[in-house]
């Protein structure tokens, strides 16, 4: 067997590379999430993004994810671009239609921790839903939020 | 799996559990089933020490929260590595958890 080798930031097909934009397609699987830091990593490294943003963007993907494969349906997509010279967009998508909600914060609830962690990281954030499943995105900029 | 974790035992029969590497939704459930294997065998406590973790998100702040809830103060948390802090302290998680506020 041989295996390709795999590079994640260049488009096999297209000629017009556009590294500013990039996205992976995840399997149903419990490495999805490492499988996504380890991507998106990868990008923000090629822009030269600094390392606490960078820190924070892998954090809010890890959660992204780890929500779609939690409480979603079917494999899920990962997008991110860099936008506006220093904005993280990020975004990600499965085909399950129950759309994610914020719950206070409880001692004795388990869950509702990833969209928490989101909500702190980013400037905004929030949720697509489409006939057939649901964006959940959320943008981190340079400026600190108070 | 993406973190890897080991036990030792001190004097006072307390375990200690050190884990490392990432700790995220493929060890959540392992990681819960560790500790609780080790409760299950031993009346003494049991220390989960963070100092070599590298990163963790909310899968591993689950598998705490549960250990905590369902075990109370059989399960402490011991040194923490500030990338974990971090997500502990984002996630307004850090006291309850019996961990301690690291001067900024």
């Amino acid at each position: 067997m041989t295996t390709r080798r795999r590079r994640p930031l260049l488009d096999p097909v297209r000629a017009d590379h556009d590294a500013q934009r990039v996205m992976v397609v995840l399997p149903r699987d419990v490495v999805s999430a490492a499988r996504a830091r380890a991507w998106i990593a990868a990008f923000l490294d090629a822009h030269g993004v600094p390392e606490a943003r960078r820190r924070d963007a892998v954090l809010v993907v890890s959660e992204l994810v780890t929500n779609a494969l939690r409480y979603g349906l079917g494999e899920v997509v990962a997008r991110a671009s860099i936008e506006h010279r220093d904005e993280i967009h990020l975004a990600v998508t499965d085909s399950g239609d129950e759309l994610p909600v914020v719950l206070p914060a409880d001692p004795e609830r388990v869950g509702g921790i990833g969209l928490r962690v989101v909500d702190q990281l980013s400037a905004e954030w929030g949720v697509t839903p489409f006939p057939g499943g649901k964006t959940v995105w959320a943008t981190l900029t340079s400026v600190v939020r108070a | 799996m993406t973190a890897t974790w080991s036990t030792a035992v001190d004097a006072a029969g307390t375990t200690r559990l050190a884990i490392a590497g990432d700790v995220d939704l493929a060890d959540e459930r392992p990681l819960v089933d560790a500790v609780e294997a080790i409760l299950a065998a031993n009346v003494e406590p049991v220390v989960l020490d963070l100092s070599d973790v590298d990163f963790l998100d909310s899968s591993g702040v689950r598998a705490l929260v549960r250990l905590r809830l369902d075990h109370g103060d059989r399960v402490r948390l011991g040194a923490v590595s500030p990338s974990a802090n971090r997500v502990l302290q984002v996630a307004g998680l850090l006291e309850r958890l019996g961990g301690q506020e690291e001067p900024s």
